[in-house]
């Protein structure tokens, strides 16, 4: 499952690791948001935040991935 | 003309008799007024009478002003409209309960049982960094405590893109991964918005 942070809370993407047409649509959002400059962090579910680890492409395998937007100085 | 009733009748230079019984009173300055009350006589002419006005019609019974009472009869309550003003901040309200709804139950999971319960019961939780603990909880005044001063503390201001539309725990797990996973990119970043001293130890 990918979470992408936003308005809502959050958007959820899931995919079946036996479904080959929702992993290549799960790939395609994995690279829109690499384009916006997202950052993925993977994650066990539930696991807390100092568990999870940045991931430079998409893995079906991965139970979680929490998507959040780059950070600047306020 | 001058005023006073003494004045009035040396300005007087003629007075003179009307038929009806007035008096017709001419000034020096040649203004007129007629006085007195006209008294009825005989029409001057055999046979004819004099045109009296006619009779007043009844006059209409004086009725009090209108003012606000209560209203009487069926007060209708209209469905709102789809595209009411009202409708639409209700719609926007409820769309930003459930979003701060979802935004804290991710940040709750990404805490640990320590930062829960700060969390819980101060809005605010520590992070563990290699330079040094900060604490997310003040947006635009997050404390650091760097490990080679035990004395000071510093406040930084880091927050992720667009963070205004996000709801206000979105952008705590927003900070707290960046800050647990790539704590660099962190301190890459912030601005450094003054120090001040130490009054008590984070953990």
């Amino acid at each position: 499952m990918m979470r992408i942070i936003d308005e809502t809370g959050d958007t959820t993407i899931t995919w079946a690791v036996d479904d080959p047409a929702t992993i290549a649509e799960a790939e395609r959002v994995f690279a829109r948001l690499v384009g916006e400059r997202k950052i993925p962090f993977a994650r066990a579910a539930g696991a807390p935040a100092e568990e999870a680890e940045k991931i430079a492409a998409f893995d079906p395998h991965v139970e979680e991935i929490v998507w959040v937007r780059p950070v600047a100085g306020g | 003309m001058a005023d006073g009733p003494t004045d009035l009748a040396t300005l007087v230079v003629e007075v003179e008799q009307l038929p009806d019984g007035r008096q017709l009173v001419v000034f020096a300055d040649r203004r007129e007024v007629v006085v007195g009350v006209a008294r009825p006589r005989p029409h001057p002419v055999a046979g004819c009478e004099w045109i009296s006005r006619p009779a007043p019609a009844p006059r209409a019974r004086p009725r009090r002003a209108p003012t606000a009472g209560p209203r009487r009869g069926r007060v209708r309550v209209l469905p709102d409209d789809p595209e009411s003003i009202v409708r639409r901040d209700r719609a926007r309200d409820r769309a930003r309960e459930l979003a701060a709804r979802r935004a804290e139950k991710l940040l709750r999971s990404l805490l640990d049982p320590l930062q829960q319960a700060d969390w819980e019961a101060n809005r605010g939780f520590w992070v563990a960094t290699p330079r040094g603990p900060v604490r997310l909880g003040h947006l635009y005044a997050l404390v650091h405590r760097p490990d080679d001063d035990p004395d000071r503390e510093d406040l930084l201001c880091v927050v992720p893109h667009g963070h205004q539309r996000l709801p206000l725990a979105d952008i705590w797990s927003n900070l707290l991964l960046v800050l647990a996973v790539d704590p660099d990119e962190f301190f890459r970043v912030a601005v450094h918005r003054g120090s001040r001293p130490r009054d008590e130890e984070p953990f």
